[in-house]
């Protein structure tokens, strides 16, 4: 049965029954004059649409369909399984961008202005159209774990080999195999300036953020010998200057060759390279690795504040599988603290991709959408400290003019290069009046209407200016919502 | 004393009839018989550990020069170095960067003074532990969760309604502002409204007040963003004009020094502005007396300078405070650079501190006087001299509420 048929047969089941959040899943086609046939907010149960806002870029009609099709489960393992989902649609949109491909040696020969919007739309772009939802937002998560800001020296032209190799190569693969990938991206150590962490004079910036932020956390008990040695056992990781431009290399030159100890582990002299290796073992085989990666991921999708209970649950799967990432995930999407997790303020781009999903709008991802996520305080790849940008709401809920200023450019096509296809839209708008408006987007972007006494005065304190503009102002209105702020 | 939702109503009803001619329309925003209130506070914050070696050179000390063979700042006598390389001299003993000398006639008129070896507690040499600490004003992470500046606002009743009471240059609000009281994240006073034409943002702005009025999660922050959307249209900012003579930088800071003096002479209610400065972790090729830790210097040297000179007709009821969540080795690094240390300086500025002198017990760069052996120990704490610039300047006797179990002891760093 093909999906349209299928949609059709469904929403004349669906159409004579009165609709709730917690009902089953319901579709409604409605017929518009010209006979075209839209798929109109479809609706999912209240925890289905908990499970698509926390785990896509909010919830384009198409996944609530999907959810509402297979069921939770099937769909949460379809979307861990994201080889097996078509997702030609978003490569066709990012195929252009040579400088994705680059090598860090072309990156660093050609040195093109192309180099940042590309790498700064193609996040955007994989936000919005791929089908891989979950996915991009577990790459989301670990860029910022693995943070890197593109503005300082070379970063530019190193971070993207790091985002496809390093972040995107293991995003649901082994936390070790993300870890040792990092250890060894150009672009890291060149950050973090590991290429001038000398055997003379130990320069100890990755050494620390290596234990503090990928892998320990501050409070893990490691002290401030521990930093040193780990400085000392890392020595002449660095970046080739020469022929292999760009690339990792070890330089025994640049190396301490003495004795060390790490985390209380004696390093004999003369170990090399196989220092930096006997520093990941460590790592790996430290108990406080677990815990600080649980809470990471579980403050990133589910609370604020996790749950102790959980991140201690979440840990052990990471200890039982040896940090198998999928595995991790699964065991903090099944528990029903994430059932139960209070709203989470979205994030800069969660806001402008989503509403660029939920509406379906056409977006090259240019310099008004970047500058869009500038001004809301996420100016992709460009936070400047290496921790990542924040995760918590009150770093970013003092700043709400920016949204409300999207809200109305997008809603009334100012944004260059950015498109809502208004007449694929306006049926969602019910009757068109400025109340019917509101409700019908309301359904669509938040999975709720407005509360009666609210649309009602809303519609009696408005002053129709402009018959042009209700339909705008009703879309500008749901986004700029204090309820569209969390998902 | 008009509330919150009044002084809203009031104000979007001037928004559609505005007429204002210009600049600077002084909008009352106390009642007449109020209290005065104490200085306005400027926070800057120097992200990323600023080496407070060489912002404040201690030059008496030989351990100095042999712990940083490359990038120490020449003493001022020293005929090596062309003499704009050298350290300003202070006080016989310190010398202030040469990159900071648009500052050195506040520090003659006796209006900037230094705490030096001056910190927090923490031992932990992270930055995001020790900033999240010292802006919370706390000891331990299970402290109270909100800022120090934002307990100050909670704890003090200015009778200060202005929704820019509290305010942040920049795309977000620093810890040490969280708390009760909402604050106002700014970048730019020319682009914080709605596009539009006027009738049509009117309602919209009418229609978000209804839509954020009792959102128990976002409201105040909705309500905080509708209010100062209301005063700003009431000013006509991008005619603003510093006074004769000032020329601000044209970077970051010097413009967000510019917001801050703009909204400070339009007297919309203003009572503490913090604004953050980037850059300071100098792991490598930080430089001395130039480089790259110079040319942040020389941006914050005349972007305050700038700044003060505007304002300076206010000095009296200004206090400037430059911080940052720790210092740097002694010892430089192998990259020309210096790793995470201990003991900072913090910087302070206004016609209320007393000024012309480096305060702090100094107790040298012997390895036996340092922290751990490596970094400068910390001599005083910090919260001793916000706290009393709150007390003294800010009229805030309240010190127990924004610094709880923590006993200021005043060190004499305010007139």
């Amino acid at each position: 049965m093909k999906r349209r048929q299928f949609l059709t047969l469904s929403g004349i089941a669906a159409a004579s029954l009165a609709l709730s959040a917690c009902a089953p899943a319901r579709e409604i086609v409605k017929r518009t004059r010209g006979g075209n046939e839209f798929v109109v907010t479809p609706r999912a149960s209240a925890e289905n649409w908990r499970v698509l806002e926390r785990l896509t870029f909010a919830p384009r009609a198409q996944e609530v369909l999907r959810v509402n099709e297979i069921g939770r489960d099937a769909w949460l393992e379809e979307q861990l399984a994201p080889e097996t989902l078509d997702d030609w649609e978003c490569d066709s949109r990012t195929r252009g961008m040579d400088t994705l491909w680059m090598d860090a040696d072309l990156a660093l020969n050609v040195r093109t202005e192309g180099i940042k919007p590309e790498l700064q739309g193609a996040r955007v772009l994989r936000a919005v159209y791929s089908k891989r939802q979950l996915y991009e937002n577990v790459v989301e998560f670990w860029s910022d774990h693995f943070s890197i800001s593109i503005d300082k020296f070379d970063c530019l032209w190193l971070k993207g080999v790091d985002d496809r190799e390093v972040i995107r190569k293991h995003a649901f693969g082994n936390f070790a195999d993300l870890l040792w990938a990092s250890m060894h991206s150009p672009a890291m150590l060149h950050y973090l300036d590991n290429q001038d962490n000398f055997a003379h004079a130990p320069n100890e910036n990755y050494a620390r953020e290596l234990l503090e932020l990928h892998s320990l956390g501050v409070d893990a008990g490691y002290t401030q010998r521990d930093v040193r040695e780990t400085a000392r056992a890392l020595t002449g990781w660095t970046v080739n200057q020469g022929w292999r431009r760009g690339r990792f290399e070890f330089n025994a030159a640049q190396h301490d060759a003495g004795a060390k100890t790490i985390l209380g582990a004696a390093l004999a002299a003369g170990g090399g390279e196989r220092d930096g290796e006997q520093v990941f073992h460590a790592i790996l085989a430290h108990p406080a690795l677990p815990r600080f990666i649980a809470r990471k991921l579980t403050r990133r999708f589910v609370a604020d504040a996790p749950p102790p209970a959980l991140v201690e649950r979440v840990a052990q799967t990471f200890t039982q599988t040896r940090g198998d990432i999928k595995a991790v995930l699964r065991a903090m999407f099944d528990a029903d603290e994430f059932r139960n997790a209070p709203p989470k303020y979205k994030r800069p781009l969660d806001f402008v991709a989503g509403a660029l999903r939920q509406l379906d709008a056409e977006t090259n991802a240019g310099a008004p959408i970047q500058d869009a996520l500038t001004r809301m305080g996420q100016p992709l790849f460009q936070w400047t400290t290496p921790d990542g940008f924040p995760d918590t709401t009150n770093a970013w809920k003092n700043n709400l003019l920016p949204r409300w200023q999207f809200a109305l450019a997008l809603a009334t096509n100012e944004l260059q290069g950015t498109r809502v296809a208004w007449e694929n839209l306006a049926h969602v708008a019910n009757d068109a009046s400025f109340v019917g408006a509101l409700q019908g987007f309301s359904t669509r972007l938040l999975g709720f209407e407005l509360p009666k006494d609210v649309a009602d005065e809303l519609q009696a304190q408005w002053r129709n200016l402009d018959t042009d503009l209700i339909l705008p102002s009703a879309l500008a209105l749901v986004l700029a919502s204090p309820q569209y702020q969390w998902k | 004393m008009i509330t919150r939702r009044t002084f809203l109503q009031s104000a979007l009803a001037g928004l559609s009839c505005s007429v204002f001619p210009g600049w600077m329309p002084r909008l009352a925003f106390t009642p007449q018989n109020a209290a005065p209130r104490g200085d306005v506070l400027v926070c800057l914050f120097l992200r990323g550990a600023a080496d407070a070696l060489n912002i404040v050179v201690p030059y008496g000390e030989a351990e100095y020069y042999r712990q940083r063979p490359t990038i120490a700042v020449a003493r001022p006598d020293d005929g090596r170095f062309d003499s704009s390389l050298r350290a300003m001299d202070l006080d016989g003993f310190f010398g202030l960067h040469p990159a900071l000398a648009p500052l050195l006639p506040a520090w003659q008129q006796k209006e900037l003074a230094f705490v030096h070896a001056c910190g927090a507690p923490d031992e932990s040499r992270s930055h995001f532990q020790a900033m999240e600490l010292m802006e919370r004003g706390v000891e331990a992470v299970s402290g109270p969760a909100s800022g120090w500046l934002g307990r100050h606002l909670a704890s003090l009743d200015t009778q200060n309604n202005s929704p820019l009471r509290a305010l942040s240059i920049g795309e977000r609000v620093p810890r040490m502002l969280h708390g009760n009281v909402p604050a106002t994240a700014l970048r730019s006073i020319a682009d914080f409204h709605l596009k539009g034409n006027g009738a049509a943002t009117l309602e919209m702005q009418r229609a978000l007040a209804r839509l954020y009025a009792d959102d128990a999660l976002l409201g105040a922050n909705g309500r905080e963003t509708l209010d100062t959307l209301a005063l700003i249209a009431k000013l006509n900012a991008t005619q603003y004009t510093p006074r004769r003579g000032v020329q601000y930088p044209d970077s970051e800071l010097g413009m967000g020094l510019k917001q801050i003096a703009a909204l400070l002479k339009a007297e919309v209610g203003l009572e503490i502005a913090c604004v953050d400065v980037g850059g300071w972790d100098t792991h490598v090729a930080q430089g001395g007396g130039e480089g790259a830790m110079a040319e942040l210097l020389r941006d914050v040297g005349a972007s305050l300078a700038a700044f003060y000179a505007d304002v300076r007709a206010d000095s009296g009821k200004l206090s400037i405070v430059v911080m940052s969540e720790f210092g740097r080795r002694v010892q430089e690094n192998g990259g020309l650079g210096t790793d995470h240390g201990h003991g900072s300086v913090m910087w302070l500025l206004g016609g209320g501190m007393r000024g012309g002198r480096v305060h702090g017990e100094w107790n040298g760069l012997q390895p036996e006087a340092l922290f751990e052996g490596i970094d400068l120990a910390v001599t005083t704490d910090y919260r001793n001299v916000l706290g009393e610039i709150l007390f003294k300047r800010l009229g805030n006797p309240n010190l127990d509420a924004v610094f709880p179990n923590y006993r200021v002891t005043m060190r004499g760093v305010t007139r």
